[in-house]
């Protein structure tokens, strides 16, 4: 046995240098602040995400998928709440399960008072994001110890590959794929200069195929809402004038009373903000705003968000 | 807890280091801390399972028992029967219930009539068709005379779970394990660096050769109706049936590896499979423990019983076992074919004869001849086509897969490039068991004449692919089965 732990170590032992060298090659060949996030799942935004929430503590949420990542108005909301104390955390690909799970495990570190739910039907599609232990989002959200994670989740290709493809993601703001967060976690796309993709442009949201989990899912966080006092709000994101005709007005008017019916179960508020038309130079695709799109949209379900509870603070003074 | 995590890394390194300890003071003990450690890493999956796999095997325990307490021949058929029925009942339960009370609906649509069916949403338990296997042999091979019942229940629960094999196999026999885990053990050096390697390679096949391969299986099989070349479809088959391979063997590497690791020397479960030159040889080569299995216990006493129809009860009885092989492998109508055409293709060798030829490929040479590579590449090729109905979810799937290789233009260039990791390493790890073929695994005796920091830089190779060139984790193919 002796013989055979010193053939062990000698191996070891001859490794090091090599593994040394090869850290050293990396250090020198990259810039070591774009090395990707913890590993945590299959996207990269959603890694960036929880990394970019670690130890932030706000009291409102934006949850969702790019809609809410790029189509929530920072500036909007804080004025809106009158406090900063305001997380973006929307990433490409969420779906609705996704959001209950980010949901959960953010109020494990601090339970939100209010949370903003932005959607379209291309939320409730099938599942994309697979994570490697959701259980470990919420202790990545507040350790002290980051490097731990880096070494529980030790994928060296995805660390050493992915430094080019991330500092790219963190510099530019003219593609659809940009991580270049606002101090509160908003991805604005630039009203000029973007780099439009004519599939993304001409996309019909209504040809989603729908996951009917998704929509126990958002029955679970209604409930979970409700639980726990927080303030829901679902808000439908518009498509572009352009693509209005093309939809399947029956699917999407379908799509919308089940999920109002859901929310309304728990007396969360449903806003649509498909009952005006929105103009094209607003978006950078079918249903993603630029930076100017953004702020109109979130000033416009603000004011319905306003009305909404103005009115049923009269009802209930009435009652 | 899976092989290629840190998770058993850890736990393993402090088992390895305890088991040897607690070896020097007794056998028992050592025995023992071998069936915690098994049960730990069982139930680190789901601690609820364990009393599944604790009862399944106090359950046979004691049937062994009874057969062993009579000389009457017909009481101890009985106890054989109870404890064949314990087995196939706990596997009908888990892994089939849905499947035979579907398909039982299904057949009566047939004719109009409508049975309302309650499915069930059972969770399949990890290993269970495998160690259910392993005690359905023991109690055979007890009734055939083979070996004694196992009266040390510690030796037994050990031989129904034992870690390295417990989850994904090989499905060893009691006459083989039972011996090693009765007598003391003693570190070898040879068989412990034999084991490391096997280890390494197998960790090799994994995590740089099937993980590569299964992101672009996936992506051409997950969303096959996309593409429009229906070469594309045949090369997600091709790079699935080189991740089905790397996968399963991979795994079958390490859990041998870390048997000889803990002093066991346990089945071999491929012998290079790609390079057979026929699909009977083929079936020698793959999945050694489960073919061996069925052919001793299903094959053997059926062919027996359809003597008497010569060749066309050689036919019915591989049909047979083949439709039980695509069975074992799950509960779906794809699984039944994909054994059912496995079997068909044996039926030209049982009529002209030719079942049981073994001819070894290239033997003591490195370049095979003209035919051997016309027959190996013809094997293989089948071998994909088949390996479609493997990887299809459903059988409707399957044909409208095979449809579309032949209709959407078949001869058009993919559409899909390949990574260069995924092709790289497939013809790196194919041309290293070429050229190791003739040993138990492909690395056996690569550089065993070299000098030790040659040796050393071989593997430190090896290493660097792994960390390097791994592909996106996936989970163990075989462990669904």
């Amino acid at each position: 046995m002796q013989k055979f732990f010193k053939n062990i170590i000698v191996f070891v032992v001859g490794f090091i240098p090599i593994i040394l060298r090869a850290m050293y090659v990396f250090v020198q060949a990259v810039d070591v602040k774009y090395i990707p996030p913890v590993r945590v799942s299959n996207s990269v935004s959603f890694n960036d995400k929880i990394f970019f929430c670690h130890k932030k503590i706000a009291n409102t949420l934006a949850i969702g998928s790019s809609m809410t990542l790029n189509n929530i108005h920072s500036e909007s909301i804080v004025n809106f709440l009158k406090s900063d104390s305001y997380l973006n955390m929307g990433s490409w690909g969420l779906c609705i399960e996704d959001v209950y799970v980010m949901l959960k495990e953010y109020a494990k570190v601090k339970m939100p008072e209010t949370v903003f739910l932005t959607g379209s039907m291309e939320d409730f599609a099938k599942r994309e994001i697979k994570y490697d232990n959701s259980d470990d989002i919420h202790k990545i959200l507040t350790t002290d110890y980051m490097l731990l994670y880096y070494l529980k989740y030790p994928d060296v290709k995805y660390y050493i590959t992915g430094v080019t493809y991330y500092k790219f993601l963190k510099q530019l703001d003219t593609t659809y794929e940009s991580l270049k967060y606002d101090k509160y976690g908003q991805v604005k796309y630039p009203t000029k200069n973007f780099d439009l993709n004519l599939k993304r442009w001409n996309h019909v949201i209504t040809n989603t195929i729908l996951d009917e989990k998704n929509y126990d899912y958002l029955d679970s966080i209604a409930i979970f809402s409700h639980r726990n006092n927080i303030r829901l709000y679902y808000v439908q994101t518009p498509v572009r004038k352009g693509l209005v005709d093309s939809l399947n007005q029956n699917k999407l008017a379908q799509h919308s009373n089940r999920v109002q019916t859901i929310l309304k179960k728990y007396n969360n508020l449903f806003i649509d903000t498909n009952d005006k038309i929105w103009e094209d130079s607003l978006f950078t695709d079918a249903t993603h705003m630029n930076c100017n799109g953004a702020k109109i949209f979130t000033d416009y379900f603000i004011d319905k968000i306003k009305n909404a509870e103005s009115s049923s603070a009269i009802t209930s003074q009435k009652k | 807890m899976i092989f290629n995590s840190i998770d058993f890394t850890v736990f393993f390194s402090v088992f390895f280091l305890l088991y040897w300890l607690v070896g020097r003071i007794n056998l028992k003990s050592q025995n023992l801390l071998l069936l915690a450690g098994s049960y730990f890493f069982y139930a680190w999956w789901d601690w609820r399972f364990l009393s599944l796999l604790v009862g399944s095997s106090l359950f046979n325990y004691i049937v062994g028992l009874c057969m062993s307490k009579t000389d009457d021949e017909k009481i101890q058929q009985r106890w054989l029967y109870i404890g064949i029925a314990q087995g196939i009942l706990a596997l009908f339960f888990f892994k089939y219930y849905n499947f035979f009370v579907t398909s039982f609906a299904d057949a009566f649509s047939l004719f109009n009539i409508s049975l309302k069916v309650e499915t069930l949403n059972i969770i399949l338990p990890l290993g269970i068709s495998f160690y259910t296997f392993r005690t359905m042999s023991y109690l055979m091979d007890i009734y055939n005379g083979k070996i004694e019942a196992e009266k040390d229940w510690v030796s037994f629960f050990n031989y129904v779970a034992f870690f390295p094999s417990l989850l994904s196999g090989p499905i060893d026999r009691a006459t083989t394990f039972l011996p090693q885990i009765e007598k003391e053990r003693k570190f070898n050096y040879l068989q412990a660096t034999d084991g490391m390697r096997q280890i390494l390679w197998g960790l090799f096949k994994k995590i740089v050769v099937a993980d590569n391969c299964a992101e672009l299986a996936n992506l051409i099989f997950d969303q096959y109706t996309i593409w429009s070349a229906g070469s594309t479809l045949f090369f997600g088959a091709f790079f699935f049936t080189v991740q089905l391979y790397a996968d399963f063997s991979g795994y079958s590497d390490m859990a041998i590896g870390f048997s000889k690791l803990l002093g066991f020397n346990i089945s071999k479960n491929f012998d290079f499979p790609y390079f057979s030159q026929n699909i009977v040889e083929y079936w020698r080569k793959w999945h050694i423990s489960l073919t061996s299995w069925l052919m001793d216990y299903v094959f053997t006493p059926l062919s027996f019983t359809f003597r008497k129809y010569g060749k066309l009860g050689m036919i019915m009885a591989v049909m047979a076992n083949f439709t039980i092989v695509g069975l074992w492998h799950g509960a779906s109508w794809s699984y039944v074919m994909f054994g059912v055409i496995h079997g068909c293709f044996f039926i030209p060798a049982i009529l002209n004869g030719t079942m049981n030829v073994k001819k070894v490929v290239a033997k003591g040479k490195l370049i095979p001849s003209v035919r051997e590579v016309l027959n190996m590449a013809t094997t293989f090729f089948i071998i994909i086509l088949i390996n479609i109905v493997f990887r299809a979810e459903t059988l409707t799937k399957a044909i409208d897969f095979y449809s579309r290789i032949i209709t959407n233009s078949p001869f058009k260039y993919p559409e899909l490039r390949a990574p260069k990791v995924a092709v790289l390493s497939a013809v790196v790890f194919f041309t290293i068991e070429w050229i190791g073929r003739e040993q138990n695994y492909a690395i056996q005796t690569i550089g065993a004449n070299w000098h030790r920091a040659f040796r050393f830089v071989f593997y430190y190779a090896l290493i660097m692919a792994i960390i390097f060139f791994s592909g996106v984790e996936t989970q163990f193919v075989y462990f669904k089965f």
